[in-house]
């Protein structure tokens, strides 16, 4: 085997993390050439005085780790409100819109007459009276009940009669 | 003098709580809510998490609180651990990544001084005799010192294997990659270590 395809598995060799028949070639290379023996001895070396780097480890790290824990534990049992939208809710909150919907289409759809008809009357009456929206070739005015005539518009029950006369000219 | 045996004895009780319990026993305690358990997952593994953290940011600081951060990330997923992996392997798996998620998060910043930043300076070694004190511990801290200059890509690895001593196996676990680019990748990381070494005259 070539020094290059040798010097590439030095690293996996000194691990020995290489095939048995790998091993035997590495170790039959480095017997018989001597840079390649020095490239695995720099490599041995280093990575010996790797192994002995030991950090200073700090003593106090356990009492913040409690408190973090507490504190997100706490955090998590007070749900966002986005976080109540689960899917266990999702069809409770359809079925009560559908509920609301047909309670308000219902609601909608009561018969017009129990709203006293006096009310629209006086409303209609007053709109007509107020409003400046007659062209000026009609006149409109109030006539008392006496002078009633077929062209009085509305029925007896109301005060006010409306009657619309058109101008000769 | 009775009151100094009587603390040691406390500290060293506070430091095996559990010393008949195996770590299946206490993961599985661990899980179902026991912090006292995971406390005693804590004091057994806190060296590889902190050792990892701070071969990866390079200051005292950020180690410890990376380490913190990835015990409490730990048991908030302890849950999803299948067990598929050791416990050792499972934190340095969590603690690597929450170390170079920080330094990605820290670069694209760009506010990071450079006393923040875990490259150190070179100082060139005058002695002759450096090859023979290799072993010696001012030449262990400027061993340190070049590996604080290597890529966290590298460093990575470095520390895996060479500090804490796991397999390829495992740091194929923990970093999430193939057995085959772990391989390739930690002598690209030995070569480039050595290199550095050589002009530093420590080889």
């Amino acid at each position: 085997m070539e020094c290059p395809s040798i010097q590439e598995q030095l690293s996996a060799y000194l691990d020995g993390e290489i095939s048995l028949e790998d091993q035997v070639n590495v170790k039959c290379h480095l017997e018989s050439c001597e840079s390649c023996a020095r490239e695995y001895e720099q490599l041995r070396r280093m990575t010996q005085a790797l192994g002995q780097i030991r950090y200073q480890m700090p003593t106090d790290m356990w009492p913040q780790i409690q408190q973090r824990i507490t504190e997100r534990s706490l955090a998590r049992r007070r749900p966002r409100l986005g976080e109540w939208w689960t899917p266990f809710w999702r069809p409770l909150a359809a079925a009560a819109l559908l509920v609301f919907g047909a309670l308000a289409y219902f609601w909608l759809q009561q018969p017009a007459e129990d709203m006293p008809l006096d009310y629209y009357l006086e409303a209609h009456a007053d709109f007509a009276v107020t409003t400046s929206l007659i062209p000026d070739s009609m006149v409109a005015f109030v006539l008392p009940d006496d002078t009633a005539t077929d062209d009085v518009l509305w029925d007896d029950e109301t005060d006010l009669m409306l009657e619309w006369h058109f101008e000769d000219n | 003098m009775y009151a100094i045996l009587e603390a040691s004895t406390e500290n060293l009780s506070l430091m095996t709580r559990h010393p008949q319990c195996n770590e299946s026993d206490l993961v599985e305690r661990s899980q179902k809510g026991d912090v006292t358990a995971f406390e005693e997952l804590f004091h057994r593994h806190q060296s590889d998490a902190y050792h990892v953290a701070y071969g990866i940011m390079g200051n005292v600081e950020d180690a410890k609180d990376m380490t913190q951060e990835a015990f409490v990330r730990a048991y908030e997923g302890i849950s999803k651990f299948k067990r598929q992996a050791s416990f050792r392997t499972w934190i340095s798996r969590i603690t690597t990544n929450l170390c170079l998620d920080e330094i990605r998060k820290r670069k694209r910043r760009r506010t990071e001084s450079i006393e923040e930043h875990p490259v150190l300076e070179m100082k060139p070694i005058q002695d002759s005799s450096a090859l023979e004190k290799l072993l010696k511990d001012e030449q262990l801290e400027i061993l340190q010192q070049v590996l604080g200059i290597l890529p966290e890509k590298y460093r990575v690895l470095i520390l895996l294997r060479d500090i804490q001593g796991h397999s390829y196996q495992e740091i194929a676990d923990i970093v999430g990659c193939s057995l085959g680019r772990v391989k390739s990748r930690l002598h690209e990381a030995r070569q480039e270590l050595k290199r550095l070494c050589v002009k530093q005259q420590l080889l």
